[in-house]
This record gives C-alpha cells, sequence and structure tokens, in this order.
C-alpha cells in the first residue's frame, strides 16, 4: 500500500503534468482544478506517508519500498551493471518529503492569481516539477537520485525563464549553466565510486548504484575521499548554495515567479544539503571530516556575509534571497559539526527554512501582486493598509529570526549548540555563527519596519485590486498562508513530531559512519582534553565552615 | 525530578502562565471574527487575574514548603537555612578594610525548589533520548518553583493585572471609546504576561531564553503599537536589536553551560535545567577554560543578557526610546517587569555568579556606572515618561550593584517594592499625558495639582517611594543595596549614596514642575482638563498600597537602638527569610551599620529640599539650565550616546554591508563570469581553426598523420 502511495507521488504529478499540458489553454479554469486537485491529492500522501514512518526504517526496511531492476546488463551474472528504480523512504527523506507535499498545494494556488498567461504550460511545468521532487527524496539508487536531481533543473529553468522578472533569460541561464556544470562533477564522482566499488579489492565486478552498499564502502584510502568529497561538494554546494557559490541564487529567486521562489528556496536547496548529508557524510566520511574545518569557516562566513548582503537589499525578494544564503549557512554549520544534535538541527533547519522562507516569499508576492513593486524604499506603512499580511509577515519574520516558540529557533539553537559542542569545529564557529542571531534580527526588522510601519508608502495608481480583488489579503490567500503558520507553531513547540523518528535514524544511517573513523576518534578525544583542563589553583577550598557565617555577621558591627 | 520536596498543588501552578495567553488567544479569535472590541479587555484582564490569584496561592504554599531554618542562627541573621553552609573568605585577597570578608555560602541545591516537567521539548541528541528510552537527557519544558519564583510571579502577576485593568481605561479617548487598535493591544499585552511568566517558572536556561525573547517580541509589538509613528517604529526596532545583542551573549552562555555540565550530568538529570546545574555549579568554579574560571566565563556571557534586557550600560540606550509605546506599556514592560528579567536572572544563577568574583565585580562596576551615568540624564530631561525611564535604568543599576556585592536577596527586594512604585509613577505619568491630551513635556504645563488632586497624591507616593523616603518601599530596598555596598567598597557605596540624592532631586523636579506652580495647561488639553477616571484610578491605588506596604516586608520589629532603623525597624525580615529558599546565593549579612540608613534618608531629604528650593514654584525658566550651562545641555542630550553609537557601530556594519554587496556583484560574480568565459575562450581559440578553408584542413591531417607516424616509429 505505501509502496503504492509512494509510486503515485512520483508518478501521478508527471502523468497530470502531460494531461495538463494537453488540455486547451481557454480552459484555464480546469486546469487550475486539475493541477490545485494533484495538489492537495500528493500533499495528503505525502504527510500520510511521513507519518507512517516509524523510527526503525531504514537500509532493509524502508517504508513503501519499490526496487526494480531497471537497467540490468548482465542479468544473472555477477559482473555487469545494475541500474534500479529504487524507491524508499526512511525517517531521513519523509520530512523532506512531507514539506515537499506541503508546499506543493500552496504554490499552485499562489499562482492562481499571479500566472496570467501560458496557464496550461505553467502547470505543467510545476506538476513535473513536483514529480522530479518526490523522486529526489524517494530516491535509493544513486544514478536514480542524480537523473531526478538533474530532471528537476528543466521545469524550474523554464519557470522561471518564462513567467519570470525582466531579467529572467540571464536569471534562467545563469541558474541552469551554474548548477549544471557543477553535478556534471558530481556525476563524475558518483561513477568513479560505483566503479570502485565494482572492481576495487573487493569488488564483485557488478557496477551498482544500490545507496546502501554505496554508502558503507570501507576501503576507500584518505587520498580518494578527499578527492570523492570535492567531486560531491561542486554539484551539491553549487545547489545549497554554498557561500561562495551562491550568486546565482538572488538572482534566480527575485527573477522567479512567487510559486518558483518558494519552491527554489523550500524544495531545491534542500536537495544540495541533503545530498551532502546522503552522500558526502556518509560513503566518504574521512573526506568530509577532513573538509570538515574548512566547510564550518565557509559556512559562517556565508552567514555573516549573507546577513550584511541582506541589509543592503532595496528589493525584498532579493533581501528573503540573501537570507537563504545565510540561513543555509547555519544548515551547513550544523551538518558539519558532526554531532548527532547538530545533523538533527541541520535537518530541521531545511524543514524550517523551508517552511518560513517559502512563506515570506508568498507573502512577497501578494504585495506584488497588489504594488507591483518589491522596492523597500516605495513601500511603507502597508501594516495599516494590510492588517491580516502584516500579521502572518511579522509571524513569518520571527519564525525566520529564530524566535523561541516557534520552529526557527529549534533548529538555530541546536545548530550552533552543537557547532560550538562539536570536537570537529568547537567554540569559535558557535561564537561566530550566533553572530548571526544578531545579524539576522538587524536586516529582518529593519525590512518589516520599512515595508509594515511608518507612514503609509504606496507607488502610484496602486493597489491594483484586479487580480486579487481586496486589498488585504483574500480567502484563497490565508487559506495559503495559515497551514504554514500552523506548522511554525507546531515545530516550535514540539518539533519531535520530526526528531523522534529523525534522531535514530541519523545516528545508524550518518553518525555511526563518522563515529568509526579514526580521525573522529582522536578529534574526540582531543576536545575532550581541550574541554576539561584541571584547574591550575583550586579556586574554593570545599571545607565546610558553618562557623564563618556567624562570625561574620558579628564583625560588621 | 530532583525535587526533596514535592510542591502541593504543582500542576495547578503549572498552568499560571497559560491563563493570560488563553486571553490573548480568545481576543485573536474575535479580531479575526471581526467582533467589536468594546470587551476586548475582558478575557485578558480575567487570565491576568487568574494568574495573579493562583500566583498569590502558590506564594503562600512555597512559603510552607520552606525548609526549616536552622535553629542556631537567629532570625535576624538573615535566612540560613539547614542547607546552608559557608566557606572561603576572600576578605584577604582583595584587602577589604572591613575583614568581614565575602564568605560564599553554599547551599545544597538538591533539597531546594521543585522541578515540575510538562514534557520533553527538544532532543539533545545523546545516546538514551536517541533511543527514546528513560533517563535520557533533554532540553525539557518545565518548570522551577523556589522561593524566588513564589516572589517575583506574585508582583509579576499582581502589578501586571493592575495595569491591564488601567489600560482598559487609558486606551480610550475622551468619550470613552476604544482607541484603534484597543484589541490588538490587549491580546499582545496578554501574550506579554504570558511571556513573562514563562520566563521566571522556566525550570532550565533554555526555557528561560524562550520567556527571554518572547518579552522582547511582545516589547517589540507594544512599543511600536503606534507604528504608523516613525519614531515608534524605530524605538520597537532598536529595542528588539539591543535586546539581541545581549541575547547573543546569552546564548553563548548557554552553550558553555551545556559544554562544562553535560558530562558531569548523570542519566535523567537534564544538563540545562536548574536543579542539574546548580548540582554541579562547584565545578564550574574550580575548573578552568581559556584561561579564566568556567564559572566566569559562564558568569559574563549570561551577564550579557542581564545587560541587554535589565538596560544596563553600555546597552541601556532602548529604553528611553521605548517610551514610544502607549504608557500602560512603559508601566508594564519598562519598569515593573520586563526589565527585571535580567536582574531575576542573574540572582537566579546565583550559585554560578557567586563562584565568580570577577563577574560579581563586573556586574556591581558596570552597574555604579549605569546609576551615576543615567541620574545625570534624568536630570536634565522634560518629558516625564523620559524622567521615569532614565530613572528606571538608574534603579535597576542599583540592583546591579545589590547583585554584584553579594546582597541579591536585597536586589529581588528592590526590584519588588519597584515594580510596584513605578508601576504606580508610570500611570499616574500616564494620566497625566491622558489629559493634558497626548502631551507630556513638562515646559507646557503646571500647576496640575487642582486639576487631578487624586492623581497628585498618588504620584507623590511613587515619588517618595522612588526618592528613597522612610517609610515607603523604597527606602527599605534601597538602603540595603546601599548598606551591603558600603560595606564591599566605600567608594562603591559613597557612590550609590550620591545617586540616591540625585534621584530624590530629579523625582521631585519632575513632580513640582507637574504639580506645583501656577495652573498652565496646553492647548490639546481642551477647555476643561480632568481627572482620570475611576477605572484607571482604582488600580492605583492597590499600587500605592504596594509602594507604601511593601517595604515593610524586608523588616522585622524590635528594640535596638544601635541596629535599627529609629530603634525598632531591624531591616531583613520575612522577605529575605522567604527568599532562604532559593537558589539565589547571598554574602553574610552585614549587620549594624544603621548610620548608613540615615545618611541615605538625610541625602534624599536634602534632595527634595533642593529641589523645592529650585523648582517648588514651578518656574518657566530652568534654573538648572542656567545654572550648569553645557553641562545640562550634555546631560538633556543624555551624552550623545546614541549618536556615538550610531557612528561607531551602526554605520561601520552597514558600510561592511554595502563593501560586502559589491563584492558579491563584483569579485565573487567576476569570477563566476571569468571562469564562464573560459569555455566561451577556448571555443573562441578552437573557431579558428575551423574557417572552412580546404588548404588548412588538409594541411592539419598530413601533419597529424604526420605525427602519428612518428610516434609509430619511435615507439616501435
Amino acid at each position: 500500500m505505501n509502496a503504492l502511495l509512494l509510486n503515485i507521488l512520483i508518478l501521478v504529478p508527471l502523468l497530470a503534468a502531460v494531461v495538463v499540458w494537453c488540455l486547451p489553454e481557454r480552459r484555464a479554469d480546469l486546469i487550475r482544478q486539475v493541477s490545485l486537485v494533484v495538489g492537495l491529492g500528493v500533499a495528503a500522501i505525502a504527510l500520510l506517508l511521513w507519518w507512517s514512518v516509524g523510527a526503525d526504517a531504514g537500509p532493509g526496511n524502508l517504508l513503501g519500498e519499490t526496487n526494480w531492476a531497471w537497467i540490468n546488463v548482465a542479468a544473472g551474472d555477477a559482473a555487469g551493471l545494475l541500474i534500479s528504480y529504487h524507491v524508499g523512504l526512511d525517517p531521513i527523506s519523509a520530512p523532506l518529503l512531507a514539506l515537499t507535499g506541503l508546499l506543493i498545494p500552496l504554490s499552485v494556488a499562489c499562482s492562481f492569481s499571479y500566472i496570467r498567461n501560458r496557464q496550461r504550460e505553467y502547470y505543467a511545468w510545476l506538476l513535473a516539477l513536483t514529480g522530479g521532487m518526490f523522486g529526489v527524496f524517494a530516491a535509493r539508487d544513486v544514478l536514480l537520485f542524480y537523473i531526478f536531481f538533474e530532471f528537476t533543473l528543466v521545469p524550474m529553468y523554464f519557470m522561471i525563464g518564462i513567467w519570470g522578472g525582466g531579467e529572467r533569460r540571464y536569471a534562467a541561464n545563469k541558474f541552469f549553466l551554474y548548477t549544471f556544470v557543477g553535478s556534471v562533477i558530481t556525476f563524475a564522482g558518483i561513477l568513479y565510486l560505483a566503479a570502485r566499488h565494482a572492481y576495487g579489492p573487493t569488488g564483485t565486478g557488478l557496477v551498482t548504484f544500490d545507496l546502501e552498499i554505496l554508502s558503507s564502502l570501507a576501503d576507500l584510502t584518505l587520498q580518494e575521499q578527499i578527492l570523492l568529497f570535492v567531486a560531491f561538494f561542486s554539484g551539491f554546494a553549487i545547489k545549497v548554495p554554498f557561500f561562495p557559490l551562491h550568486t546565482w541564487l538572488p538572482l534566480a529567486h527575485t527573477e522567479a515567479p512567487t510559486a518558483g521562489s518558494v519552491l527554489l528556496a523550500g524544495i531545491l536547496l534542500k536537495l544540495g544539503t541533503y545530498g551532502f548529508l546522503r552522500f558526502s557524510l556518509p560513503m566518504v566520511p574521512d573526506g568530509a571530516l577532513y573538509w570538515a574545518s574548512t566547510m564550518g569557516t565557509l559556512a559562517i562566513a556565508g552567514v555573516i556575509y549573507g546577513a550584511l548582503c541582506c541589509w543592503v537589499q532595496q528589493d525584498i525578494k532579493k533581501l528573503v534571497a540573501y537570507s537563504s544564503v545565510s540561513h543555509l549557512g547555519f544548515c551547513m554549520l550544523g551538518m558539519f559539526s558532526m554531532l548527532p544534535v547538530g545533523l538533527s538541527g541541520s535537518v530541521l533547519y531545511m524543514i524550517n527554512h523551508g517552511l518560513s522562507t517559502g512563506a515570506l516569499f508568498l507573502v512577497i508576492g501578494m504585495i506584488y501582486e497588489r504594488y507591483h513593486t518589491r522596492d523597500i524604499n516605495a513601500l511603507g506603512g502597508l501594516a495599516k493598509r494590510m492588517p491580516l499580511m502584516a500579521t502572518f509577515l511579522v509571524v513569518f519574520v520571527m519564525s525566520s529570526i529564530g524566535l523561541p516558540g516557534l520552529n526557527g529557533f529549534v533548529s538555530e539553537f541546536t545548530v550552533l549548540f552543537a557547532a560550538y559542542n562539536s570536537p570537529v569545529l568547537g567554540p569559535w564557529y558557535g561564537v561566530l555563527g550566533a553572530t548571526g542571531i544578531l545579524l539576522g534580527a538587524i536586516y529582518m526588522l529593519y525590512m518589516t519596519g520599512k515595508v509594515l510601519f511608518g507612514p503609509v508608502r504606496e507607488p502610484v495608481n496602486t493597489p491594483d485590486l484586479e487580480a486579487v480583488g481586496t486589498q488585504d489579503l483574500n480567502a484563497r490567500e490565508i487559506a495559503i498562508l495559515t497551514p504554514l503558520a500552523i506548522v511554525c507553531v507546531v515545530l516550535g513547540v514540539a518539533p519531535r513530531v520530526v526528531t523522534d523518528t529523525l534522531d535514530p535514524a541519523l545516528a545508524e544511517q550518518v553518525m555511526v559512519r563518522i563515529e568509526q573513523t579514526e580521525q573522529f576518534r582522536e578529534l574526540q578525544a582531543g576536545f575532550d582534553d581541550f574541554v576539561y583542563v584541571e584547574p591550575t589553583t583550586p579556586r574554593l577550598t570545599a571545607a565546610v565552615l558553618p562557623e564563618t557565617t556567624a562570625s561574620v555577621a558579628e564583625g560588621g558591627s | 525530578m530532583l525535587a526533596a520536596t514535592e510542591l502541593p498543588w504543582v500542576t495547578l501552578f503549572a498552568t499560571i502562565p497559560f491563563w493570560p495567553l488563553l486571553g490573548a488567544v480568545i481576543v485573536a479569535i474575535l479580531i479575526a471574527n471581526r467582533q467589536s472590541p468594546e470587551r476586548a479587555h475582558a478575557p485578558v484582564i480575567g487570565g491576568a487575574a487568574i494568574s495573579a490569584v493562583l500566583s498569590i496561592v502558590m506564594f503562600f504554599t512555597i512559603w510552607g514548603q520552606a525548609p526549616a531554618a536552622d535553629g542556631t542562627h537567629a532570625a535576624a541573621d538573615g535566612p540560613v537555612p539547614a542547607a546552608l553552609v559557608s566557606e572561603g573568605d576572600h576578605a584577604g585577597e582583595h584587602g577589604d578594610a572591613h575583614g568581614d570578608g565575602h564568605a560564599v555560602v553554599k547551599k545544597d541545591f538538591s533539597k531546594i525548589g521543585t522541578t515540575y516537567t510538562l514534557y520533553n521539548w527538544i532532543s539533545l541528541g545523546d545516546a538514551q533520548s536517541l533511543k527514546g528510552a528513560e533517563g535520557g537527557q533533554w532540553l525539557a519544558f518545565n518548570f522551577f518553583f523556589d522561593g524566588l519564583t513564589g516572589m517575583m510571579m506574585l508582583f509579576v502577576t499582581v502589578v501586571s493585572t493592575m495595569v491591564v485593568i488601567y489600560a482598559s481605561g487609558y486606551m480610550r479617548d475622551h468619550h470613552m471609546h476604544p482607541e484603534p487598535g484597543y484589541e490588538r493591544f490587549f491580546a499582545f499585552l496578554g501574550m506579554f504576561v504570558f511571556s513573562m511568566a514563562m520566563l521566571v517558572m522556566a525550570g532550565n536556561f533554555v526555557l528561560l531564553y524562550l520567556g527571554w525573547e518572547l518579552v522582547g517580541l511582545c516589547s517589540y509589538l507594544l512599543i511600536g503599537f503606534y507604528y504608523g509613528k516613525p519614531s515608534a517604529a524605530d524605538a520597537a526596532k532598536k529595542a528588539f536589536i539591543v535586546n539581541r545583542i545581549g541575547d547573543f551573549g546569552f546564548a553563548l552562555g548557554i552553550f558553555a553551560l551545556y559544554m562544562f555540565i553535560s558530562p558531569l550530568a548523570q542519566p535523567g538529570e537534564n544538563p540545562l535545567d536548574y536543579a542539574t546545574v546548580f548540582k554541579y555549579a562547584d565545578h564550574l568554579a574550580t575548573h578552568e577554560y581559556a584561561g579564566m574560571s568556567q564559572a566566569t566565563l559562564v558568569s559574563l556571557l549570561l551577564m550579557c543578557g542581564a545587560i541587554g534586557k535589565s538596560a544596563q550600560f553600555p546597552l541601556y540606550v532602548w529604553l528611553p526610546d521605548a517610551m514610544e509605546g502607549p504608557t500602560p506599556v512603559s508601566a508594564l514592560i519598562h519598569a515593573a517587569t520586563m526589565v527585571t528579567a535580567g536582574i531575576y536572572m542573574i540572582a537566579r544563577c546565583g550559585p554560578i555568579f557567586a563562584a565568580s568574583e570577577t563577574a560579581l565585580m563586573t556586574v556591581a562596576v558596570l552597574g555604579v556606572i549605569g546609576a551615576l551615568l543615567t541620574a545625570m540624564m534624568a536630570m536634565a530631561q522634560y518629558d516625564m515618561k523620559r524622567i521615569l525611564a532614565y530613572s528606571t535604568i538608574s534603579q535597576l543599576a542599583y540592583m546591579f550593584v545589590g547583585l554584584g556585592v553579594g546582597a541579591p536577596d536585597s536586589a529581588v527586594f528592590h526590584v519588588f517594592t519597584h515594580a510596584w512604585f513605578k508601576a504606580l509613577l508610570f500611570l499616574c505619568a500616564g494620566s497625566v499625558m491622558h489629559s493634558m491630551g497626548n502631551i507630556i513635556d513638562l515646559r507646557h504645563f503646571s500647576g496640575l495639582r487642582t486639576v487631578m488632586p487624586q492623581t497628585r497624591t498618588l504620584m507623590l507616593i511613587g515619588c517618595l517611594a522612588l526618592a528613597g523616603v522612610f517609610p515607603f518601599s523604597g527606602f527599605w530596598s534601597k538602603d540595603e543595596i546601599v548598606h551591603a555596598a558600603v560595606y564591599q567598597s566605600p567608594v562603591l557605596g559613597g557612590l550609590l549614596m550620591l545617586v540616591a540624592g540625585m534621584t530624590a532631586y530629579y523625582t521631585f523636579r519632575m513632580y513640582f514642575l507637574c504639580f506645583h506652580g501656577p495652573t498652565r495647561t496646553p492647548p490639546e488639553a481642551g477647555e476643561h482638563p480632568h481627572e482620570a477616571p475611576p477605572v484607571m484610578l482604582r488600580p492605583l491605588y492597590v499600587l500605592a498600597a504596594g509602594a507604601v506596604l511593601t517595604g515593610f516586608m524586608g523588616v522585622t520589629f524590635s528594640f535596638s537602638l544601635s541596629e535599627s532603623v529609629f530603634g525598632i525597624f531591624n531591616p531583613h525580615g520575612f522577605f529575605h527569610d522567604y527568599l532562604g529558599n532559593s537558589t539565589m546565593v547571598p554574602g553574610p549579612h552585614h549587620a549594624g551599620g544603621i548610620w548608613v540608613a540615615y545618611a541615605s534618608l538625610a541625602l534624599a531629604i536634602g534632595g527634595i529640599g533642593l529641589a523645592y528650593v529650585r523648582y517648588g514654584h514651578a518656574p518657566q525658566e530652568d534654573p538648572d539650565q542656567a545654572a550648569l550651562g553645557p553641562l545640562f545641555s550634555l546631560m538633556h542630550h543624555k551624552f550623545y550616546v546614541d549618536e556615538i553609537y550610531d557612528a561607531v557601530f551602526v554605520r561601520p556594519l552597514r558600510r561592511l554591508g554595502d563593501l560586502c554587496f559589491g563584492v558579491d556583484r563584483g569579485g565573487i560574480d567576476g569570477l563566476v563570469w571569468l571562469v564562464a568565459a573560459v569555455p566561451r575562450g577556448l571555443g573562441g581559440l578552437f573557431r579558428l581553426g575551423h574557417r572552412g578553408a580546404l588548404q588548412g584542413y588538409a594541411l592539419s591531417m598530413v601533419l597529424g598523420l604526420a605525427v602519428i607516424m612518428m610516434i609509430w616509429q619511435l615507439a616501435g
């Protein structure tokens, strides 16, 4: 049953994309309805699947597993090539799949008023993208993962290139080429790894791309691991986007239509971090440890640099786009702390960033539809005009800057906490990373203050209410934002709905590989010495001197 | 979990924070359903009142549960529960002339307080909790109950309830119609009371941080309540960001605590729970990290948070601007409760701070700097609310000094009394403002004693309490701090006494300018300025009663001319005994030194007298301005601290942002362009050989063949 549902999740949107493509453009209503129904359907299925993932789901016991030998060059023989359509969920991928499911219907619904031309193609691409994103998270075969990973580029390329803003062509090209070039190198790394497994000293001659097998290679040399890490890095780091490989992102985000930005920030960036978590860490743990401090440094550079860039933006959307650079820096920082709490915080960060940044893009889209500008200086005092919008925006801003009680705090806190206490990184990483909580508040409140507060400022001839009908949010928009706000609160108060199943899976699949390495054990031992330095001079004596209290009382008079 | 004694009705008390939240949620639902705002105050007043009643019950329950005091110590020696031991007289190291020292008093913290866990909030990823096993280490959602909790909750909820009732009258116009945003205001107030209660009741450092940040959010929303005013929007932003600077240090303090405590914590002990941390606080004192004792590091970092939240030097700048919010907000957040959070936190972390002389000294020194600086600023302001704001910072600085000189119980005592009289003063100022048509500048009105006789009386009570005049509450608590400071260092004590005189002076300068002299009202006040309506006056009487009476909670009566004020009032009473059952670590109480009380009383009266001489007739021209000249102007402009911060921190940081963005477009993206240019350039290079000239192709084919032949030959 679960297997059927998981396959529906991947294949039905692709099928629906074809159906929508074939519908006539003048039946725009029908196109939207079909898309929304499919979106709601996959959302329900994705959430259901995530809900049914138990902590014990893992290699050998995947939820909804389908393993079908897709390309099998030498059937029956050990030597040969085997590429499988192998999908299944474990507690690491399931929450991200659920996040995707949650964002899909919202993206569809937010496009109803935003997209006015070529709707048939638009919704077809959107649905195709949906199938691809589910596929990435469900894939258990590395090559299948790679295929879906690359496939997601195509619909997004068209979504930016056709329905984007003024610089859409350039943005789309840059987005496609930049990420594609990086992932080709990753592909080379994957091929090497598979070949190394097949033809190495213990190899059987069977070239397989099975995730579990490739995640447990034991005989890679340090040199190989270091280079493989770099190969994986080039694809995933660009996708993250990891400082300093981020320059495609502000452009793509700004130019993309609202739904494109939401899915780009919410899901596609997570493909990079998910890739690091699924590939780099367990496959080449020694390589990851070798590069960990570099990764940590770059992550912090991204946190601070991204935040500073945010502060000087004039375009709200670009500001939020740069905030992704900063936020994903946190996410990577947690991951490369190589502590269970850091990994868990990192995955939570992926989810929370998807929720809060996705929501921010949605709200900004709603403002844009009314005012046709995203210029911070052209807008002001909108709280007076759109109190409901202002309420939502403040909630999501607070979620984004890590206000305790909302989702962002849990991940931000655990990530920094892990960096600080990590034997691989250490306190200074925590200290520098924590400046991000300050800078985050500065740029976000700067934006909020400008746009929502102060005297009312609206561009001439606005608001344009032709598409949306009401000055403040309409019912459809409220319905889009409310679920996100609710999830933000729920994950802030009860993050364990995610982490209870996630943490054991991370421990068994990722941490265990890192802890096996000699490097980690040395670092751990060194860290313990570093923290627990014996005192040079005893500060307090343990002697009990009860008479002191009484005598002191006398002494004063 | 670790509680030695289970507190009765603890489950009921654990609901205290959630009642005001419920009220706020109900208001939010009313807003969502577009209901009339007329009754929007009711759910929040109800919620706050339920909390207040439960807090009062809790107060007495905790009292009943307190561990019995050791019979060998007389009550006059202060609270010394059985679990107390004292060790290490460090007086000699500091050359303290009195020689009676700062013995660090130790308590057995496993016997103090009750931890009540609602649920486990965040996993810290240790092996047990990963398996979901019992005995895992978590960040729990738990509450901690001890004497300090009981005392803090008592005034937080009661004062808040009074303020909310007052606000239901204040947030209306002259015809008693609700102002725009009335319902939003009450939703925020409810949320604020919830946040503050969470902060006080939290049972671990991260939940404390939650309350800490939530009060920050509420202050952001409430200061920016009139968000259409740019100054209000800016003040709100400033408050949040300056607080975040402190929180940055606070968060690092929590991380460091975990680093030091987690290896010690046994299975089942959450490493960041108060109960666990204080149990192992000794370890922090005896172990070093980064060249200082772990206790010093942790307490200095935690102190950063307290400096931000309690508006201490150098992060006090947000508080005066916070007066942009409606006056009840000023009373609630910026006088009575929110700013006390920092004091509360340091008092709560007694075991950590007491283990570090350096940290305590830093706290005391920052306190005295802040007290002096802001008292000077207060002397040269005309905005009533601003004067009160600076006096708040100054009084909080007193509390800081109290904490720093090892008298946290006195500091909390001052927190307690200050909450009542400062809320009273702010709300009186609010009544004046309400009546004067939102004019609060003292230069625009005077002689209001005839216009608002009740407000005048109430304000006088508040002013006397703030000035520290016997027998008002401020006298007792302030005197205790000065007393402790004098014994620690005469310089510190002397400066505090000076500030006491200044406080009396500027408080009564404000009072005389407002209520004395000829009756003048600004045109905005209309034809007939009026006394505040009963709904606003009644809560003020409750607060006034607090301002008069709460001081006696810290006093016992005994006849002794040498050790008691006026021969019968002996400092250290019920209040201190009550707080004995808490995690605070007070230093030894110095009996005697009653001259301090007389001296500070004399200074207070002297200050009032001087104020009367100079301002008793509410002169149009400010005599101080003429007398002090440029110094007055400097004080009036707050020593240009805001401008200095702007020039030194804000603008360079912003320029760094510009620089980063420039580098991003020019440098980093430029490199990307460069890399992208490589294939294009190579393509251009190869294109040179592909121009369609047949001879060229033939030539290169022949040459290529020749090369291959040559290689073949050589290899063969």
